[in-house]
């Protein structure tokens, strides 16, 4: 079941968040000047410093997500401002490149580099310090893998949500060497979009 | 709809919005020699691209092109809100530079000049910035963030 996104546009003016990861240190400030915490979490060595993987705020105001590095292997990190780790994706990564929330923050689109694209869907609006529930909505409801849902690869580069959060589209490679903007909906829908010797997709702003 | 710029059969590149439910395609503006950036800022639509072999950001929509910045050599990133628009470029001196601009191509300001800045997001009161200015992959990062006119160091450096 989808959870409704119609109203993300107009989240987006509540929120605020800025992440910085140095090493195994996360620096969060949400809101206030000057407030910070930082989080360790003692199963990984680092954060993931690509820059595709760089730690991404949530829209929402309450959530981010990391990259964190254990060995040759990446997990997707979920967090809650301020606060420790709230929930570590299982499944176990060569790469992560490329992350974007939707615009309210209810869903989460993240490339790696296997290469699968997956759609998570954060289900509760304040999972604070209970532990959230995320889902695969491509997927089963609990199923928590990072699960392909496209056929071309998937260059790396920054998902792009539409401005209603109703679809996302990251570039994909096709097999003749064009590149395709792979659209995603909410509905379930997905596909290729446009094609050419190059995409760029625009930003959310 | 999805803002997208696809480069066709050697002409260039053409900048559309497209209908994600129908696949439909509205072309914005002439054609770009190269685009690295875009977005839909309300119902306008924002393109950092080069044109005239210099590189700037313009709103083109209506399908006109109205230019926003000075020229660039290179565009490195780019973020916009509502209200501004943040531009970070190389400068001659070597190193990158961080400008903000409001979405008429005035009050150009010149933020902060960095060895290396990346990272750029925007915080969603329109009117921050939080960037990575310092060498890239050191072993401390140094974290800058604008507000407004205030240079914020709240990183380790």
């Amino acid at each position: 079941m989808m959870v409704s996104d119609k109203k993300e546009g107009r989240a987006r003016a509540a929120a605020a968040g800025l992440f910085c990861s140095v090493g195994r240190d996360v620096f969060c400030r949400a809101g206030g000047r000057g407030v910070w915490q930082t989080v360790l979490p003692s199963e990984f060595e680092a954060f993931d410093l690509d820059p595709l993987a760089r730690p991404e705020p949530s829209p929402d105001g309450q959530h981010g997500v990391h990259v964190g590095v254990s060995g040759v292997e990446r997990y997707v990190c979920m967090i809650a401002l301020p606060g420790p780790v709230v929930r570590t994706l299982p499944t176990a990564l060569s790469r992560v490149v490329g992350m974007a929330w939707s615009p309210a923050g209810k869903r989460l689109c993240v490339i790696a580099g296997d290469p699968s694209v997956a759609v998570l869907s954060m289900d509760g609006s304040q999972p604070q310090s209970a532990l959230p529930v995320f889902s695969l909505f491509m997927a089963e409801k609990d199923d928590p893998d990072l699960t392909p849902v496209t056929g071309p690869i998937a260059l790396p580069g920054i998902p792009c949500w539409s401005p209603a959060g109703e679809a996302v589209a990251v570039v994909g490679l096709e097999r003749g060497g064009a590149q395709v903007a792979l659209v995603v909906t909410t509905d379930g829908r997905e596909g290729p979009l446009v094609s050419g010797e190059r995409v760029v997709l625009g930003t959310a702003p | 709809m999805l803002l997208c710029a696809v480069s066709g059969r050697g002409d260039g590149i053409h900048v559309q919005l497209v209908d994600t439910a129908t696949g439909e395609s509205t072309e914005q503006g002439e054609l770009w020699e190269d685009v690295c950036w875009l977005t839909l800022v309300g119902r306008r639509v924002l393109v950092a691209g080069k044109s005239g072999g210099v590189w700037v950001v313009a709103d083109v929509t209506g399908g006109g092109r109205m230019v926003l910045t000075a020229s660039f050599a290179r565009i490195v990133d780019v973020a916009a809100t509502p209200e501004r628009l943040w531009v970070v470029a190389p400068v001659e001196s070597g190193g990158m530079s961080l400008w903000s601009m409001d979405l008429l191509g005035e009050h150009l300001h010149l933020h902060v000049v960095a060895p290396s800045i990346h990272g750029m997001q925007m915080r969603l009161d329109g009117r921050t910035v939080p960037i990575m200015a310092g060498p890239a992959g050191a072993e401390t990062v140094r974290v800058t963030s604008i507000d407004d006119e205030e240079v914020l160091d709240i990183g380790r450096g």
